[in-house]
């Protein structure tokens, strides 16, 4: 049985220009 | 409910990266990620699955009690479902 972690989504938002 | 045609998940250096494949899909600002146990969920939601059913397969691979992963997993499916990421 695995430790638990409570299901996340990350969002990381970036400038268009920085690509 | 599913997730959406035109998403896939992979693994990098130990990050569960979300990537649209599909110029509908494409978020052109954003980098979306899980941690593991949302990549757990995703998989299952790939095939197809309901709350129920996401729940108990929360408590048989982790240690959770039941409440704690209803309750997890609405607010997981709250999250995919701001991103439009899953039907139904």
């Amino acid at each position: 049985m695995k430790k638990y972690e409570a299901p996340e989504l990350f969002v990381d938002t970036f400038a268009a220009d920085t690509m | 409910m599913k997730i959406k045609p035109g998403y896939i998940l992979r693994e990098v250096m130990d990050i569960f990266v979300i990537i649209g494949v599909g110029s509908e899909a494409y978020s052109p600002n954003e980098i979306l990620s899980l941690n593991e146990t949302g990549a757990f969920l995703w998989r299952i939601l790939e095939k197809g699955a309901e709350k129920p059913e996401l729940a108990a397969a929360l408590q048989r691979e982790y240690d959770t009690d039941p409440q704690t992963a209803e309750r997890d997993v609405d607010v997981f499916l709250e999250m995919l479902r701001g991103k439009a990421l899953i039907d139904g």
